[in-house]
């Protein structure tokens, strides 16, 4: 397109704004308003879908972490079992680095040693 | 006691649509106060079916409601992206209606008060929208989301998966179009004066 042609598109362009300016200002100043029924019904999904407080939570958190602690959590059985596994593991904690005179005490390894759960059962056999 | 609907009045419609993925329902309503009445008028102009363009634009809103969990503030203007899928939502139903014989198709619809009753103004948007209906799709989806919904080129351009020159393209046409079309109703629409 020469520059002849570029001014001449140019101004056919604004004469056809020019012709159409008052078409479109009437469609702009135009208020739309969607009805009760479609409003209620986009509401209506927007309350379906609107995210519970516990996803909102998860949303909140990087994909990579919520996904490792999701799968951790669902393979030892949620927060029950995870409470259970911390706890052992202190326990284990404890037991290996306690005085083993301590654990004796409570009834640790050497006292279990001694005690005879059944110390009669002998004499029931030999009765028959 | 009733909630006053301007809560969220200054709010971003970026922030709104987090307060919604937060749970705030009122941010809902106003996201929907904004967007919902400018998506009716454009759905309406590209199918001429007020029925069709409503189901349009719940659908549109759906989409919205689904992704605000994920939505990343500043990536898109959430307006842009509502617009972009009303014209993918339209142009499927418009693709559709090809396929099926002509009466099938809806009439233009114009539930605006007609000429019978004097009113220039609503005859001048009759007329407008009886032109637009005869634009190619595209040229149309173009015109409307420029000079009535006031997007920029470059958020057309995003709309539309275009580049800009092919949007300036499109809306000159356009117009070029609607301007001879209308050429002809001037006197009739009161234009005569100047």
């Amino acid at each position: 397109m020469t520059k002849v042609d570029k001014g001449r598109a140019a101004q056919t362009g604004d004469a056809d704004h020019d012709a159409l300016a008052p078409y479109f200002a009437a469609a702009r100043a135009e208020m739309p308003v969607i009805p009760a029924v479609l409003r209620d019904r986009i509401l209506h999904d927007a309350a379906a879908l609107q995210p519970r407080p516990a996803a909102r939570e998860r949303a909140a958190q990087p994909v990579a972490v919520r996904d490792l602690g999701a799968r951790f959590s669902e393979l030892i059985g949620g927060w029950f079992g995870a409470a259970g596994l911390a706890s052992a593991a202190l326990a284990g904690i404890w037991l290996g680095y306690a005085d083993p005179g301590l654990i004796d005490a409570f009834g640790g390894p050497s006292a279990a040693a001694s005690v005879d759960l059944m110390a009669d059962f002998g004499d029931l056999l030999l009765e028959g | 006691m009733v909630m006053p609907y301007d809560a969220n009045a200054d709010a971003t419609d970026d922030a709104l649509l987090r307060l919604y993925a937060l749970g705030d329902g009122q941010a809902a309503r106003e996201l929907t106060a904004r967007l919902a009445p400018r998506l009716v008028s454009f759905a309406r102009r590209m199918l001429g079916d007020v029925a069709e363009a409503e189901d349009v634009v719940q659908e549109t809103m759906l989409r919205l409601w689904k992704i605000a969990p994920q939505w990343q503030p500043g990536s898109a203007r959430v307006s842009t992206w509502a617009f972009r899928v009303a014209s993918n939502l339209c142009t499927d139903r418009l693709r559709r209606r090809r396929g099926q014989p002509l009466d099938a198709v809806p009439e233009p619809a114009d539930d605006r008060p007609d000429a019978d009753q004097g009113l220039i103004e609503a005859d001048r948007l009759a007329a407008l929208d009886a032109a637009l209906a005869r634009l190619p799709q595209r040229q149309r989806q173009a015109v409307v989301l420029r000079h009535i919904e006031g997007l920029s080129n470059p958020e057309i351009a995003e709309t539309m998966g275009i580049g800009v020159e092919a949007v300036e393209s499109l809306t000159a046409r356009a117009k070029r179009a609607l301007a001879a079309m209308l050429a002809g109703r001037k006197e009739e629409l009161g234009y005569d004066e100047g």
